[in-house]
């Protein structure tokens, strides 16, 4: 009894102990909760952003041990020791090429830091500011230089041509304080697609020492493709292109006077491709890279001209073009049902032959009767494969020869006669056996026809076969079959839905002809397939005389929607023909002239006006909005209405029958809203903005052009507010703002969202994007080239 | 026999100068100091790059003029190691270090000076660039020379020599040059 209750009380006492351990530990632990926020700062240093940060780890430095991450809230809790400690937050990093050092380096996504921590702290909050991967650059920076003090780049918008050509501008400007004698600028445009990039063309400015001792640093041969400039060969391998100081404007931003450049230039993408255009710009000089940038250069496409009336598009074309429907030719077919006797080649005139004979003839004689003209007859017999093979052939050809004459006799003649004789093979009877789930015996017949390429062997051999007698009743017969063809012409002209009929059933729209296409596209009342009907006409007669029309009309449809293609109508501008006939292809060059217009080419559009483009009521806006891209102010036009010289104005006698007319003046009496885009197709923002007020305020593209001017202008909440109104006027505004580079970061989030198109991403990671769209053609000839110098050096 | 050693010294100066490889043709300078020119002293530079900062510059400067009681001959070779801040042929900021070697003989109606010395120094100066091939080029350099110069005056006065008569002489070196970078 004593010794038990020793154990108990042993037994009590352990457990004591034991629970005054773990209350100790208890005691010595607590729960930490921690909440990391992510921090953009502004160029001021203010913060302009302020997100939770998740997938940042934090590490407790005092036990060397990583405590965990934090979720997508930016949270993180963790039992930890309660004593005073240190946390250290570490961000994602990335790989990174550092141009300070010229190489690799892994940076993190955040700067680092580290919170102390007491013992009795339960929770921490800390701040993470997310780095800038350029500070590599400006660490670098030469002291007191001061290059960001202007914008770099110029924000614009991309244009595209029909064929998916991208239009875009490279932009460089520079204080002319800070772009020193010795430093060369370099730009790489490119172009970002949801799951792609491409390289534009680079371009480079250098000042005047460097591009002059730049000869000198590479023995007078820069291109030299081992011992030159690299960055000269990858120019002219690339089609980048070198540019002088004296290449470029100077212009005032502020009070400061800079150097500026804009080189157009263009890319071949796919049609309803809309990309997103960045630049990388790299200042250098004689010893190193020192300073580097890249920047969202365009959102997308921008098209103000959209919304411009030209009053002339749609101008109709005069009867010259027309191409009236000519005779077409028709065919009808079907099957005769003539039967011939074994073995015989002569038609029996019997009573069954006789009535498909004459139900042919009346066929024949009812297109007579129609005013139609009956162009052929042609037979066509189908022999059965057994037997001899020629003998089968021969004999059919007489019996067709047979049965044409005896259609002579009883339809007359005076067309052509045609025969085509056949004979099936046994691979047919083998697709009627299988029709009939006659498997086995299909296969049989395939695998005799496949080893024997001799019809007679087939033959004798499937004629051994136990189901012989089959095929001889059942299959052979259906093979002996005699069709006939009527070509003939109708002398009526098809209606549309003749030849809407005719345009879907043949898929290759071999038999379109261009009046039948003019029939189906000016009758069809769907829009999207009228447009593909007109694309289909220009595809198939592109260039001929008699698809003006087609052209035309594609064109004019192409510049409404903003894919202008000038080159459908160039090739009808300035021919012998057009110089006789000025007048009547007046519309035609107008339209051709908007399309040169919309494709950013105002100079070839001044010249076309000039030259071929008679002045009247018609065309003045056409006149006007060309001189005015020109920066012209006035234009004059003689009395029969042809384009002079202001020369040749004031030398004129008879100035009063002139017509003298102020573009710019013009454009604005014509209306606030064309005003107003022409502004602002002219990049004149703030005019563009003054004269919205003049804008009809009930009207849903008035409120659409007045966000478009105050989003350029920098006052985004009243755009936000304008842009809601259009859209609430005219909610079909929606989905063209998707693609409207002016409109499309004044865009809720949602609207983003409905595009599609995954970007969003405004930090591009090179690294991760695949490479860039390089034609391997040029990619080999350049290895060829640095191969081949090798060679010869080491000869 | 010590003009001959001097002689020998200044010939094989000039050869290792020319002597330099010059494969790569942007690597060879050409030039001429007008100042010295302006003080009747034709002279003829080259200037060879060794590496994308050092260049080896090579002066031969010299005189002969004969004018009733005026005489003066001198000869000059100036060798200089330059380096250039800029990795650029000929452009911008250089200093150098120089040494010379001369052998001259000046004589008035009063006195004469015969004598050669040799000498050491530093240069700095500063290139523009003219255009593709040409540069301007200035240099100021301060150096001292060991010379053996005797002195005689007017014509009574024996021609003695002295080999005692050996002197330290600041050396001065001013110099706008116009360079040819050639092809």
């Amino acid at each position: 009894m004593k010794s038990l209750q020793q154990n108990i009380l042993r037994m009590l006492v352990l457990l004591c102990t034991c629970l005054l351990f773990v209350g100790v530990h208890a005691q010595n632990q607590k729960v930490l909760r921690v909440k990391v926020w992510s921090v953009t700062l502004d160029k001021k240093g203010k913060v302009a952003e302020k997100t939770e940060a998740d997938g940042i780890t934090v590490k407790d430095k005092r036990l060397q041990k990583e405590l965990g991450k934090t979720n997508a809230d930016g949270e993180l809790e963790v039992t930890v020791p309660k004593f005073d400690t240190e946390l250290v937050f570490i961000g994602p990093t990335y790989t990174d090429f550092d141009m300070k050092s010229q190489r690799e380096v892994v940076r993190s996504l955040y700067k680092p830091k580290s919170e102390k921590v007491t013992r009795d702290q339960v929770k921490v909050e800390v701040e993470l500011i997310v780095a800038d991967e350029t500070q590599g650059f400006k660490q670098a920076t030469k002291k007191g230089l001061k290059i960001t003090d202007v914008p770099s780049f110029d924000k614009t918008a991309l244009d595209r041509g029909a064929d998916g050509t991208i239009y875009y501008s490279v932009t460089w400007r520079c204080p002319k304080a800070e772009f020193k004698k010795n430093m060369r600028a370099v730009v790489q445009p490119f172009l970002v697609l949801p799951d792609t990039f491409y390289f534009g063309h680079p371009i480079s400015v250098e000042a005047e020492e460097f591009y002059k001792t730049q000869n000198r640093q590479y023995a007078f041969d820069k291109e030299n493709a081992l011992f030159g400039d690299s960055l000269n060969i990858f120019m002219k391998r690339y089609g980048g292109t070198v540019h002088r100081l004296k290449d470029c404007k100077t212009d005032t931003v502020g009070d400061l006077l800079c150097y500026s450049l804009e080189v157009r230039d263009s890319i071949k993408l796919a049609p309803d491709a809309n990309p997103r255009q960045y630049q990388w710009l790299f200042y250098e000089d004689y010893n190193r890279i020192f300073w580097g940038q890249k920047d969202l250069v365009s959102t997308g496409i921008s098209d103000p001209l959209h919304w411009f009336d030209f009053a002339c598009e749609g101008l109709e074309l005069p009867e010259y073009f027309d191409v009236p429907q000519t005779l077409s030719v028709q065919s009808a077919s079907d099957k005769a049902n003539l039967h011939f006797e074994v073995g015989k080649s002569e038609l029996a005139l019997d009573s069954l032959n006789m009535a498909e004979l004459e139900k042919i003839a009346a066929k024949m004689n009812r297109i007579r009767s129609n005013d139609g003209k009956l162009l052929g007859v042609t037979l066509k017999a189908t022999s059965s494969p057994e037997g001899n093979y020629e003998r089968n052939l021969k004999l059919s050809d007489d019996r067709l020869r047979s049965a044409l004459n005896a259609l002579q006799r009883i339809a007359g003649g005076g067309y052509e006669r045609k025969q085509k004789s056949y004979v099936a093979g046994w691979d047919t009877v083998a697709v009627l056996m299988r029709r009939d789930s006659l498997l086995t015996e299909a296969d049989e017949v395939e695998a005799i026809v496949k080893e024997n390429s001799f019809i007679g062997t087939q033959g004798a051999l499937i004629a051994r076969k136990p189901y012989y007698n089959i095929i001889k009743e059942r299959y052979l017969p259906q093979l002996r079959r005699v069709d006939y063809e009527l070509e003939f012409t109708e002398s009526r002209i098809l209606n549309y839905d003749e030849v809407k009929q005719k345009y879907e059933a043949d898929t290759t729209h071999l038999m379109m002809t261009l009046p039948l296409y003019y029939t189906l596209y000016k009758n069809e009342p769907d829009e999207e397939q009228r447009f593909r009907q007109m694309q289909d006409a220009v595809k198939e007669y592109r260039g001929k005389r008699d698809a003006r029309m087609a052209a035309n009309d594609l064109t004019v449809e192409l510049n409404k929607r903003g894919t202008p293609d000038a080159s459908l109508l160039a090739g009808y501008i300035g021919t012998p023909e057009h110089k006789q006939h000025i007048n009547e292809y007046k519309a035609l060059v107008a339209n051709y002239i908007i399309a040169l217009v919309r494709e950013a080419r105002a100079d070839s559009a001044r010249i076309v006006a000039y030259h071929y483009l008679p002045y009247d009521d018609d065309t003045r806006m056409v006149h006007v909005v060309v001189g005015a891209l020109n920066n012209q102010r006035y234009g004059y036009f003689d009395p029969n209405g042809k384009m002079r010289t202001p020369q040749q104005y004031e030398g004129a006698s008879n100035q009063s029958e002139w017509h003298k007319v102020d573009f710019l003046n013009y454009i604005s009496e014509t209306g606030a809203r064309n005003e107003v885009a022409f502004l602002l197709y002219c990049k004149k923002n703030e005019a563009a903005l003054e004269r919205c007020a003049d804008l009809d305020s009930l009207d849903a593209v008035s409120y659409y052009l007045k966000a478009i001017c105050n989003n350029r202008c920098g006052h985004k909440e009243v755009a936000k507010a304008a842009y809601r109104k259009a859209i609430k006027m005219d909610p079909t505004l929606e989905a063209y703002s998707l693609g409207d580079a002016d409109i499309y970061d004044l865009l809720p989030e949602e609207v983003k969202a409905k595009d599609g198109r995954k970007y969003g991403q405004e930090k591009i990671d090179p690294t991760k994007l695949p490479p860039a769209k390089v034609p391997q053609s040029i990619i080999k000839q350049f290895q060829r080239e640095i191969q081949e110098s090798h060679e010869t050096s080491n000869k | 026999m010590r003009l001959k050693m001097m002689k020998r010294c200044m010939a094989c100066v000039i050869l290792l100068g020319s002597g330099m490889q010059v494969a790569q043709a942007q690597r060879v300078s050409l030039k001429t100091n007008a100042l010295y020119w302006a003080v009747a002293h034709p002279n003829l530079g080259v200037e060879f790059r060794l590496t994308p900062h050092y260049t080896l510059n090579v002066e031969v400067i010299g005189t002969y003029l004969h004018k009733g009681r005026f005489h003066a001959r001198n000869i000059v070779a100036n060798p200089e190691v330059r380096y250039w801040f800029n990795a650029r042929p000929q452009s911008q900021h250089f200093v150098g270090v120089m040494a010379f070697a001369s052998s001259y003989d000046y004589r008035t109606k009063n006195w004469n000076h015969i004598g050669e010395g040799f000498g050491a120094g530093v240069t700095y100066g500063y290139s523009w660039v003219l255009s593709t091939h040409w540069s301007l080029e200035t240099t100021a350099g301060l150096g001292a020379a060991y010379a053996r110069d005797n002195t005689y005056r007017g014509e009574n006065d024996p021609m003695t020599y002295d080999p005692n008569n050996k002197k330290i002489l600041p050396v001065v070196k001013l110099g706008v040059s116009f360079v040819y970078v050639m092809k």
